[in-house]
Protein backbone atom coordinates (compact mmCIF):
# COMPACT_ATOMS: atom_id res chain seq x y z
CA UNK A 1 0.00 0.00 0.00
CA UNK A 2 1.45 3.38 -0.90
CA UNK A 3 1.93 6.05 1.70
CA UNK A 4 -1.27 7.24 3.31
CA UNK A 5 -1.47 11.00 3.53
CA UNK A 6 -4.91 11.33 5.08
CA UNK A 7 -7.24 9.33 7.28
CA UNK A 8 -8.69 6.64 5.00
CA UNK A 9 -11.45 4.06 5.30
CA UNK A 10 -10.32 0.69 3.98
CA UNK A 11 -11.48 -2.90 3.86
CA UNK A 12 -8.66 -4.92 5.39
CA UNK A 13 -8.12 -8.12 7.32
CA UNK A 14 -6.25 -8.25 10.61
CA UNK A 15 -2.93 -9.23 9.05
CA UNK A 16 -3.02 -6.44 6.50
CA UNK A 17 -4.05 -3.95 9.18
CA UNK A 18 -1.15 -5.08 11.36
CA UNK A 19 1.28 -4.81 8.43
CA UNK A 20 -0.01 -1.29 7.78
CA UNK A 21 0.47 -0.36 11.44
CA UNK A 22 4.02 -1.70 11.32
CA UNK A 23 4.78 0.20 8.12
CA UNK A 24 3.58 3.39 9.75
CA UNK A 25 5.43 2.71 13.02
CA UNK A 26 8.50 2.10 10.85
CA UNK A 27 10.49 -0.17 13.22
CA UNK A 28 14.27 -0.42 12.94
CA UNK A 29 14.36 -4.22 12.89
CA UNK A 30 11.82 -6.89 11.94
CA UNK A 31 12.97 -10.42 12.82
CA UNK A 32 10.60 -12.85 11.18
CA UNK A 33 9.84 -16.51 10.61
CA UNK A 34 6.55 -17.32 8.83
CA UNK A 35 3.74 -19.32 10.42
CA UNK A 36 0.01 -19.61 9.82
CA UNK A 37 -1.89 -17.35 10.33
CA UNK A 38 0.50 -14.40 10.58
CA UNK A 39 2.81 -15.19 7.62
CA UNK A 40 1.05 -12.52 5.64
CA UNK A 41 2.25 -9.79 8.00
CA UNK A 42 5.86 -10.71 7.24
CA UNK A 43 5.17 -11.16 3.51
CA UNK A 44 3.48 -7.80 3.26
CA UNK A 45 6.18 -6.10 5.27
CA UNK A 46 8.89 -7.70 3.10
CA UNK A 47 7.18 -6.09 0.11
CA UNK A 48 7.26 -2.71 1.82
CA UNK A 49 10.98 -3.20 2.38
CA UNK A 50 11.56 -4.32 -1.22
CA UNK A 51 9.55 -1.36 -2.55
CA UNK A 52 11.60 1.03 -0.45
CA UNK A 53 8.64 2.25 1.56
CA UNK A 54 10.46 1.48 4.80
CA UNK A 55 14.16 1.13 5.52
CA UNK A 56 13.63 -1.40 8.27
CA UNK A 57 16.28 -4.11 8.65
CA UNK A 58 14.16 -7.14 7.72
CA UNK A 59 15.84 -10.33 8.94
CA UNK A 60 14.63 -13.73 7.75
CA UNK A 61 15.26 -16.07 10.66
CA UNK A 62 15.70 -19.85 10.63
CA UNK A 63 13.11 -20.37 13.37
CA UNK A 64 10.86 -18.40 15.70
CA UNK A 65 13.41 -18.93 18.47
CA UNK A 66 15.91 -17.15 16.23
CA UNK A 67 13.40 -14.47 15.21
CA UNK A 68 12.83 -13.50 18.84
CA UNK A 69 16.56 -13.73 19.55
CA UNK A 70 17.15 -11.30 16.68
CA UNK A 71 14.65 -8.94 18.29
CA UNK A 72 16.37 -9.29 21.66
CA UNK A 73 19.76 -8.43 20.16
CA UNK A 74 18.33 -5.60 18.10
CA UNK A 75 16.41 -4.14 21.02
CA UNK A 76 19.40 -4.34 23.36
CA UNK A 77 21.47 -2.65 20.66
CA UNK A 78 19.07 0.27 20.87
CA UNK A 79 16.55 -0.23 18.09
CA UNK A 80 12.78 -0.60 17.95
CA UNK A 81 12.29 -4.29 17.14
CA UNK A 82 9.11 -6.14 16.13
CA UNK A 83 8.06 -9.64 15.12
CA UNK A 84 4.92 -11.62 14.39
CA UNK A 85 4.11 -15.24 15.12
CA UNK A 86 1.49 -17.69 16.40
CA UNK A 87 0.95 -21.07 18.00
CA UNK A 88 3.98 -23.38 17.78
CA UNK A 89 6.08 -20.36 16.86
CA UNK A 90 5.13 -18.52 20.04
CA UNK A 91 5.81 -21.61 22.13
CA UNK A 92 9.19 -22.11 20.44
CA UNK A 93 9.96 -18.48 21.25
CA UNK A 94 8.99 -18.88 24.88
CA UNK A 95 12.52 -19.36 26.20
CA UNK A 96 13.56 -16.09 24.59
CA UNK A 97 10.35 -14.36 25.71
CA UNK A 98 11.49 -14.76 29.32
CA UNK A 99 14.89 -13.30 28.44
CA UNK A 100 13.33 -10.34 26.61
CA UNK A 101 11.15 -9.42 29.57
CA UNK A 102 13.93 -10.11 32.08
CA UNK A 103 16.31 -7.81 30.21
CA UNK A 104 13.48 -5.25 30.00
CA UNK A 105 13.56 -4.96 26.21
CA UNK A 106 10.47 -3.21 24.78
CA UNK A 107 9.92 -5.55 21.82
CA UNK A 108 6.55 -5.59 20.03
CA UNK A 109 5.12 -8.97 19.03
CA UNK A 110 1.95 -9.70 17.08
CA UNK A 111 0.37 -13.05 17.84
CA UNK A 112 -2.43 -14.75 15.92
CA UNK A 113 -4.05 -16.83 18.67
CA UNK A 114 -3.89 -20.35 17.28
CA UNK A 115 -4.37 -23.82 18.75
CA UNK A 116 -1.37 -25.96 19.67
CA UNK A 117 -0.39 -29.44 18.51
CA UNK A 118 -0.69 -32.32 18.88
CA UNK A 119 -3.01 -33.02 17.14
CA UNK A 120 -1.84 -30.45 14.62
CA UNK A 121 -4.41 -27.71 14.16
CA UNK A 122 -4.14 -24.40 12.39
CA UNK A 123 -7.34 -22.95 13.78
CA UNK A 124 -8.16 -20.54 16.55
CA UNK A 125 -7.99 -20.84 20.28
CA UNK A 126 -6.05 -19.09 23.02
CA UNK A 127 -3.81 -21.98 24.04
CA UNK A 128 -0.66 -20.34 22.70
CA UNK A 129 -1.18 -16.87 24.18
CA UNK A 130 -2.29 -18.32 27.53
CA UNK A 131 0.65 -20.72 27.44
CA UNK A 132 3.08 -17.80 27.58
CA UNK A 133 1.05 -15.68 29.98
CA UNK A 134 3.68 -15.94 32.71
CA UNK A 135 6.64 -14.89 30.56
CA UNK A 136 6.44 -11.35 31.94
CA UNK A 137 5.11 -9.80 28.72
CA UNK A 138 2.27 -7.32 28.45
CA UNK A 139 -0.63 -8.95 26.60
CA UNK A 140 -3.27 -6.93 24.76
CA UNK A 141 -6.18 -8.91 23.35
CA UNK A 142 -7.71 -7.37 20.22
CA UNK A 143 -11.29 -8.07 19.18
CA UNK A 144 -10.99 -7.21 15.50
CA UNK A 145 -8.69 -5.80 12.82
CA UNK A 146 -9.37 -2.19 13.79
CA UNK A 147 -8.51 -2.88 17.40
CA UNK A 148 -5.39 -4.84 16.42
CA UNK A 149 -4.30 -1.82 14.38
CA UNK A 150 -5.06 0.58 17.21
CA UNK A 151 -3.36 -1.58 19.85
CA UNK A 152 -0.26 -1.78 17.66
CA UNK A 153 -0.07 2.00 17.48
CA UNK A 154 -0.22 2.06 21.29
CA UNK A 155 2.18 -0.87 21.82
CA UNK A 156 5.59 0.83 21.39
CA UNK A 157 4.56 3.74 23.60
CA UNK A 158 3.46 1.45 26.41
CA UNK A 159 6.46 -0.89 26.17
CA UNK A 160 9.12 1.80 25.87
CA UNK A 161 7.87 3.94 28.73
CA UNK A 162 10.58 4.54 31.33
CA UNK A 163 8.43 3.15 34.15
CA UNK A 164 7.44 0.08 32.12
CA UNK A 165 10.35 -1.13 29.91
CA UNK A 166 8.57 -4.42 29.25
CA UNK A 167 7.92 -6.21 25.94
CA UNK A 168 4.38 -6.27 24.62
CA UNK A 169 2.29 -8.82 22.74
CA UNK A 170 -0.73 -7.81 20.67
CA UNK A 171 -2.93 -10.88 20.26
CA UNK A 172 -5.69 -11.29 17.68
CA UNK A 173 -7.66 -14.40 16.84
CA UNK A 174 -6.36 -16.72 14.15
CA UNK A 175 -8.41 -16.44 10.91
CA UNK A 176 -11.41 -14.90 12.68
CA UNK A 177 -9.43 -11.68 12.94
CA UNK A 178 -6.25 -12.23 10.93
CA UNK A 179 -8.07 -13.27 7.74
CA UNK A 180 -11.48 -11.64 8.09
CA UNK A 181 -12.07 -8.47 6.14
CA UNK A 182 -13.50 -5.50 7.94
CA UNK A 183 -14.22 -1.89 7.12
CA UNK A 184 -11.74 0.05 9.18
CA UNK A 185 -9.94 3.33 9.43
CA UNK A 186 -6.24 3.75 8.69
CA UNK A 187 -4.82 6.99 9.99
CA UNK A 188 -2.33 9.03 7.99
CA UNK A 189 1.33 8.06 8.25
CA UNK A 190 2.21 11.47 9.62
CA UNK A 191 -0.42 11.38 12.37
CA UNK A 192 0.58 7.85 13.37
CA UNK A 193 4.26 8.74 13.53
CA UNK A 194 3.38 11.76 15.63
CA UNK A 195 1.28 9.56 17.94
CA UNK A 196 3.86 6.78 18.28
CA UNK A 197 6.89 9.04 18.58
CA UNK A 198 10.59 8.33 18.37
CA UNK A 199 11.90 5.16 20.07
CA UNK A 200 12.91 5.66 23.70
CA UNK A 201 16.22 3.85 24.01
CA UNK A 202 17.85 3.14 27.36
CA UNK A 203 21.46 1.98 27.69
CA UNK A 204 21.94 0.79 24.09
CA UNK A 205 24.71 -1.74 23.45
CA UNK A 206 25.80 0.16 20.34
CA UNK A 207 26.62 3.25 22.39
CA UNK A 208 30.26 2.23 22.49
CA UNK A 209 31.32 5.31 24.44
CA UNK A 210 29.13 4.13 27.32
CA UNK A 211 29.54 0.35 27.41
CA UNK A 212 26.92 -1.72 29.24
CA UNK A 213 26.47 -5.42 29.85
CA UNK A 214 23.20 -7.29 29.16
CA UNK A 215 22.17 -10.80 30.15
CA UNK A 216 24.18 -10.94 33.35
CA UNK A 217 24.30 -13.57 36.04
CA UNK A 218 22.53 -13.23 39.38
CA UNK A 219 23.51 -15.10 42.49
CA UNK A 220 20.80 -15.95 45.07
CA UNK A 221 21.47 -12.62 46.80
CA UNK A 222 19.91 -10.61 43.95
CA UNK A 223 17.74 -12.86 41.75
CA UNK A 224 14.58 -12.37 43.81
CA UNK A 225 15.01 -8.60 43.96
CA UNK A 226 15.45 -8.42 40.18
CA UNK A 227 12.32 -10.53 39.62
CA UNK A 228 10.32 -8.21 41.87
CA UNK A 229 11.75 -5.17 40.14
CA UNK A 230 10.77 -6.65 36.76
CA UNK A 231 7.24 -7.26 38.03
CA UNK A 232 6.95 -3.59 38.96
CA UNK A 233 7.58 -2.61 35.34
CA UNK A 234 4.89 -5.01 34.18
CA UNK A 235 2.41 -3.74 36.78
CA UNK A 236 3.12 -0.13 35.76
CA UNK A 237 1.94 -1.08 32.27
CA UNK A 238 -1.67 -1.04 33.50
CA UNK A 239 -1.82 2.68 34.18
CA UNK A 240 0.41 3.47 31.20
CA UNK A 241 -1.90 1.51 28.88
CA UNK A 242 -4.92 3.41 30.22
CA UNK A 243 -3.06 6.64 29.55
CA UNK A 244 -2.10 5.68 25.98
CA UNK A 245 -5.59 4.31 25.22
CA UNK A 246 -7.01 7.64 26.41
CA UNK A 247 -4.62 9.49 24.11
CA UNK A 248 -5.65 7.21 21.23
CA UNK A 249 -9.32 7.97 21.89
CA UNK A 250 -8.54 11.67 22.05
CA UNK A 251 -6.31 11.72 18.97
CA UNK A 252 -8.19 9.38 16.64
CA UNK A 253 -11.62 9.20 18.24
CA UNK A 254 -11.68 5.42 18.66
CA UNK A 255 -11.79 3.15 21.70
CA UNK A 256 -11.67 4.28 25.29
CA UNK A 257 -9.19 4.54 28.13
CA UNK A 258 -10.77 1.54 29.84
CA UNK A 259 -9.04 -1.84 29.82
CA UNK A 260 -12.50 -3.42 29.79
CA UNK A 261 -15.21 -3.29 27.18
CA UNK A 262 -18.56 -3.47 28.97
CA UNK A 263 -21.69 -4.30 26.99
CA UNK A 264 -25.18 -3.91 28.44
CA UNK A 265 -23.98 -4.48 31.99
CA UNK A 266 -26.46 -2.00 33.47
CA UNK A 267 -28.32 -3.78 36.28
CA UNK A 268 -27.05 -7.09 34.95
CA UNK A 269 -27.52 -10.17 37.12
CA UNK A 270 -25.28 -12.32 35.00
CA UNK A 271 -22.20 -11.14 33.20
CA UNK A 272 -20.21 -13.13 30.66
CA UNK A 273 -16.48 -12.53 30.58
CA UNK A 274 -14.61 -13.07 27.36
CA UNK A 275 -11.58 -12.03 25.30
CA UNK A 276 -10.99 -11.32 21.61
CA UNK A 277 -13.24 -11.95 18.61
CA UNK A 278 -15.95 -14.00 20.40
CA UNK A 279 -17.25 -10.74 21.85
CA UNK A 280 -18.97 -10.06 18.50
CA UNK A 281 -21.01 -13.27 18.70
CA UNK A 282 -21.72 -12.72 22.37
CA UNK A 283 -23.17 -9.26 21.80
CA UNK A 284 -25.83 -10.91 19.65
CA UNK A 285 -26.54 -13.50 22.38
CA UNK A 286 -26.80 -10.74 24.97
CA UNK A 287 -29.18 -8.77 22.73
CA UNK A 288 -31.43 -11.83 22.28
CA UNK A 289 -31.53 -12.48 26.03
CA UNK A 290 -32.16 -8.83 26.82
CA UNK A 291 -35.07 -8.94 24.35
CA UNK A 292 -36.47 -11.78 26.45
CA UNK A 293 -36.11 -9.56 29.51
CA UNK A 294 -33.11 -11.34 31.03
CA UNK A 295 -30.63 -9.06 32.74
CA UNK A 296 -27.38 -10.22 31.18
CA UNK A 297 -24.30 -8.36 30.00
CA UNK A 298 -20.78 -8.87 28.81
CA UNK A 299 -17.34 -7.72 29.89
CA UNK A 300 -14.50 -8.12 27.42
CA UNK A 301 -10.91 -7.83 28.59
CA UNK A 302 -8.64 -5.80 26.33
CA UNK A 303 -5.64 -6.67 28.47
CA UNK A 304 -4.73 -10.01 30.03
CA UNK A 305 -1.24 -9.23 31.38
CA UNK A 306 -0.81 -7.43 33.65
CA UNK A 307 -4.18 -8.71 34.79
CA UNK A 308 -6.28 -5.59 35.54
CA UNK A 309 -7.04 -6.90 39.02
CA UNK A 310 -8.22 -3.75 40.78
CA UNK A 311 -10.44 -2.57 37.92
CA UNK A 312 -12.01 -6.00 37.51
CA UNK A 313 -12.60 -6.51 41.23
CA UNK A 314 -14.39 -3.18 41.36
CA UNK A 315 -16.46 -3.74 38.22
CA UNK A 316 -17.31 -7.42 38.61
CA UNK A 317 -18.22 -7.43 42.31
CA UNK A 318 -21.43 -5.60 41.34
CA UNK A 319 -22.76 -8.70 39.55
CA UNK A 320 -24.18 -11.76 41.36
CA UNK A 321 -23.31 -14.28 38.63
CA UNK A 322 -20.25 -14.55 36.40
CA UNK A 323 -19.84 -16.89 33.46
CA UNK A 324 -16.22 -16.95 32.34
CA UNK A 325 -15.46 -18.19 28.85
CA UNK A 326 -12.06 -19.75 28.28
CA UNK A 327 -10.80 -20.60 24.84
CA UNK A 328 -8.18 -23.08 26.05
CA UNK A 329 -8.10 -26.43 27.79
CA UNK A 330 -7.78 -26.04 31.57
CA UNK A 331 -5.09 -28.73 31.23
CA UNK A 332 -5.57 -30.02 34.74
CA UNK A 333 -6.14 -26.67 36.44
CA UNK A 334 -9.35 -25.91 38.33
CA UNK A 335 -10.50 -23.53 35.60
CA UNK A 336 -9.10 -22.15 32.36
CA UNK A 337 -6.66 -19.22 32.59
CA UNK A 338 -9.30 -16.50 32.61
CA UNK A 339 -11.56 -18.49 34.95
CA UNK A 340 -8.75 -19.01 37.44
CA UNK A 341 -7.73 -15.35 37.37
CA UNK A 342 -11.25 -14.03 37.84
CA UNK A 343 -12.04 -16.52 40.62
CA UNK A 344 -8.92 -15.45 42.47
CA UNK A 345 -10.20 -11.85 42.51
CA UNK A 346 -12.93 -12.48 45.03
CA UNK A 347 -11.62 -14.78 47.73
CA UNK A 348 -9.43 -12.32 49.59
CA UNK A 349 -11.81 -11.14 52.30
CA UNK A 350 -15.25 -11.77 53.79
CA UNK A 351 -17.24 -9.67 51.33
CA UNK A 352 -19.88 -11.56 49.33
CA UNK A 353 -18.56 -12.89 46.05
CA UNK A 354 -20.36 -13.71 42.82
CA UNK A 355 -21.31 -17.21 41.80
CA UNK A 356 -18.71 -18.26 39.24
CA UNK A 357 -18.95 -20.83 36.48
CA UNK A 358 -16.36 -21.55 33.83
CA UNK A 359 -16.97 -22.75 30.28
CA UNK A 360 -14.52 -23.96 27.67
CA UNK A 361 -15.42 -23.20 24.06
CA UNK A 362 -14.09 -22.98 20.52
CA UNK A 363 -10.91 -25.07 20.86
CA UNK A 364 -9.32 -25.46 17.44
CA UNK A 365 -12.12 -23.21 16.15
CA UNK A 366 -14.99 -25.52 17.16
CA UNK A 367 -17.98 -23.57 15.89
CA UNK A 368 -19.81 -21.78 18.67
CA UNK A 369 -22.90 -19.92 17.54
CA UNK A 370 -24.78 -17.22 19.37
CA UNK A 371 -27.50 -19.78 20.21
CA UNK A 372 -24.91 -21.89 22.05
CA UNK A 373 -24.04 -18.95 24.27
CA UNK A 374 -27.74 -18.14 24.78
CA UNK A 375 -28.26 -21.75 25.93
CA UNK A 376 -25.35 -21.85 28.36
CA UNK A 377 -26.33 -18.48 29.86
CA UNK A 378 -29.89 -19.73 30.36
CA UNK A 379 -28.56 -22.98 31.88
CA UNK A 380 -26.18 -21.13 34.23
CA UNK A 381 -27.79 -22.39 37.47
CA UNK A 382 -27.56 -26.01 36.32
CA UNK A 383 -23.89 -25.82 35.30
CA UNK A 384 -21.46 -28.08 37.15
CA UNK A 385 -18.66 -26.63 39.26
CA UNK A 386 -16.15 -28.08 36.84
CA UNK A 387 -15.62 -26.23 33.55
CA UNK A 388 -18.38 -26.97 31.06
CA UNK A 389 -17.17 -27.77 27.54
CA UNK A 390 -19.51 -26.09 25.05
CA UNK A 391 -20.37 -28.08 21.90
CA UNK A 392 -18.30 -31.08 22.94
CA UNK A 393 -19.74 -34.42 21.79
CA UNK A 394 -20.21 -36.22 25.08
CA UNK A 395 -22.64 -39.04 24.40
CA UNK B 1 15.67 9.76 22.51
CA UNK B 2 18.56 7.92 24.08
CA UNK B 3 19.04 7.80 27.81
CA UNK B 4 22.21 6.84 29.58
CA UNK B 5 21.76 5.61 33.11
CA UNK B 6 25.03 5.04 34.93
CA UNK B 7 25.38 3.27 38.24
CA UNK B 8 28.97 3.79 39.28
CA UNK B 9 28.85 1.94 42.58
CA UNK B 10 28.10 -1.65 43.41
CA UNK B 11 24.60 -2.29 44.76
CA UNK B 12 24.96 -3.41 48.38
CA UNK B 13 23.56 -6.80 49.27
CA UNK B 14 21.22 -5.14 51.72
CA UNK B 15 19.50 -3.14 48.94
CA UNK B 16 15.76 -3.62 48.57
CA UNK B 17 14.28 -4.37 45.16
CA UNK B 18 13.10 -0.76 45.03
CA UNK B 19 16.74 0.40 45.07
CA UNK B 20 17.63 -1.66 41.98
CA UNK B 21 17.98 -0.19 38.52
CA UNK B 22 14.56 0.36 36.96
CA UNK B 23 15.85 -0.59 33.55
CA UNK B 24 16.54 -4.14 34.66
CA UNK B 25 19.52 -6.31 35.54
CA UNK B 26 21.93 -4.41 33.32
CA UNK B 27 25.47 -3.56 34.34
CA UNK B 28 25.69 0.01 33.14
CA UNK B 29 29.29 0.80 33.93
CA UNK B 30 32.67 -0.81 33.34
CA UNK B 31 35.60 -2.02 35.42
CA UNK B 32 33.40 -3.37 38.18
CA UNK B 33 34.08 -7.09 37.95
CA UNK B 34 36.68 -6.76 40.71
CA UNK B 35 33.89 -5.64 43.02
CA UNK B 36 32.13 -9.00 42.77
CA UNK B 37 33.65 -12.00 44.54
CA UNK B 38 33.14 -14.55 41.82
CA UNK B 39 35.85 -17.03 42.80
CA UNK B 40 34.45 -18.30 46.06
CA UNK B 41 32.68 -21.35 44.63
CA UNK B 42 35.66 -23.13 43.07
CA UNK B 43 36.00 -26.82 43.88
CA UNK B 44 39.81 -26.87 44.10
CA UNK B 45 42.38 -24.65 45.74
CA UNK B 46 45.30 -23.34 43.67
CA UNK B 47 48.55 -23.05 45.64
CA UNK B 48 51.38 -20.69 44.70
CA UNK B 49 54.98 -21.56 45.68
CA UNK B 50 56.86 -18.27 45.50
CA UNK B 51 60.29 -19.89 45.88
CA UNK B 52 59.78 -21.84 42.60
CA UNK B 53 58.40 -18.90 40.59
CA UNK B 54 60.72 -17.40 37.94
CA UNK B 55 58.57 -14.24 37.48
CA UNK B 56 58.06 -14.78 33.76
CA UNK B 57 54.47 -13.39 33.97
CA UNK B 58 53.16 -15.91 31.43
CA UNK B 59 50.42 -16.81 33.92
CA UNK B 60 49.35 -13.16 33.99
CA UNK B 61 49.20 -13.14 30.18
CA UNK B 62 46.78 -16.08 30.02
CA UNK B 63 44.65 -15.46 33.11
CA UNK B 64 41.10 -14.58 31.95
CA UNK B 65 40.20 -13.11 35.34
CA UNK B 66 43.24 -10.95 36.05
CA UNK B 67 43.69 -13.00 39.22
CA UNK B 68 47.51 -13.06 39.31
CA UNK B 69 48.72 -10.72 42.05
CA UNK B 70 52.02 -8.79 41.83
CA UNK B 71 53.77 -6.59 44.32
CA UNK B 72 54.81 -3.06 43.44
CA UNK B 73 58.17 -4.29 42.10
CA UNK B 74 56.48 -6.59 39.62
CA UNK B 75 57.15 -9.81 41.50
CA UNK B 76 54.35 -12.34 41.52
CA UNK B 77 53.11 -12.85 45.05
CA UNK B 78 50.04 -15.01 44.73
CA UNK B 79 46.57 -15.80 43.40
CA UNK B 80 43.50 -13.62 43.92
CA UNK B 81 41.22 -16.39 45.17
CA UNK B 82 38.23 -14.05 45.16
CA UNK B 83 38.34 -14.07 41.36
CA UNK B 84 40.27 -17.20 40.31
CA UNK B 85 37.89 -19.70 38.65
CA UNK B 86 40.31 -22.66 38.67
CA UNK B 87 40.52 -22.78 34.87
CA UNK B 88 44.10 -24.05 35.14
CA UNK B 89 45.53 -22.10 32.22
CA UNK B 90 48.33 -20.69 34.40
CA UNK B 91 49.14 -24.20 35.63
CA UNK B 92 49.44 -25.37 32.01
CA UNK B 93 51.66 -22.52 30.82
CA UNK B 94 53.93 -22.18 33.87
CA UNK B 95 57.57 -23.01 32.83
CA UNK B 96 58.44 -24.03 36.40
CA UNK B 97 55.68 -26.64 36.22
CA UNK B 98 57.57 -28.35 33.34
CA UNK B 99 60.17 -29.58 35.83
CA UNK B 100 59.87 -33.38 36.29
CA UNK B 101 60.41 -32.78 39.98
CA UNK B 102 56.96 -31.77 41.20
CA UNK B 103 58.57 -30.26 44.30
CA UNK B 104 59.85 -27.46 42.03
CA UNK B 105 56.44 -26.53 40.59
CA UNK B 106 55.16 -23.01 41.21
CA UNK B 107 51.40 -23.35 40.61
CA UNK B 108 49.82 -26.51 41.98
CA UNK B 109 46.21 -27.57 42.39
CA UNK B 110 45.39 -29.11 45.71
CA UNK B 111 43.38 -32.29 45.50
CA UNK B 112 39.76 -31.79 44.56
CA UNK B 113 37.79 -31.96 47.81
CA UNK B 114 35.12 -33.90 45.91
CA UNK B 115 37.58 -36.82 45.66
CA UNK B 116 37.02 -37.41 49.39
CA UNK B 117 33.44 -38.48 48.81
Amino acid sequence: MPKITKRTEKTLDGNHAAAEALRQIHPDVFGFYPITPTSYIGEKFAKYVADGEVDTEYVCAESEHAAMSICVGASAAGSRAVTATASQGLILMSEVLYNASGMRLPIVLINGNRSLGAPLSIHCDHGDAMGVRDTGWIQLMAENAQEAYDFLLCAPRIAEDKEVRTPIMVCMDCFQTTHTLMNMVIESDKEVQKFVGEPIVVNPLLDIDNPVSYGNFDKPNFYMEHRRSQLEGLLNAESKTTEVFADLAKTFGRGSASLLDEYRTDEAELVVIVMCSTAGTLRKSIDKLREKGQKVGMVRLKMFRPFPTKTLRKVLSAFPKLLILDRMSPAGATFGALGSEISALFYHDDTPHPKIRNAIYGLGSRETHFEDFVKIIEDFDQLPIEPKWINLRED
Amino acid sequence: MSLKVVHSTITPETASWKDLEKEGPIIADTGNSQLYGTGNWVPKKLDFYEENCINCSLCWAVCPDDAIVFDKDGNMVGIDTEHCKDCGMCVEICPANKNPDTEKHALVFEDDYRDDF
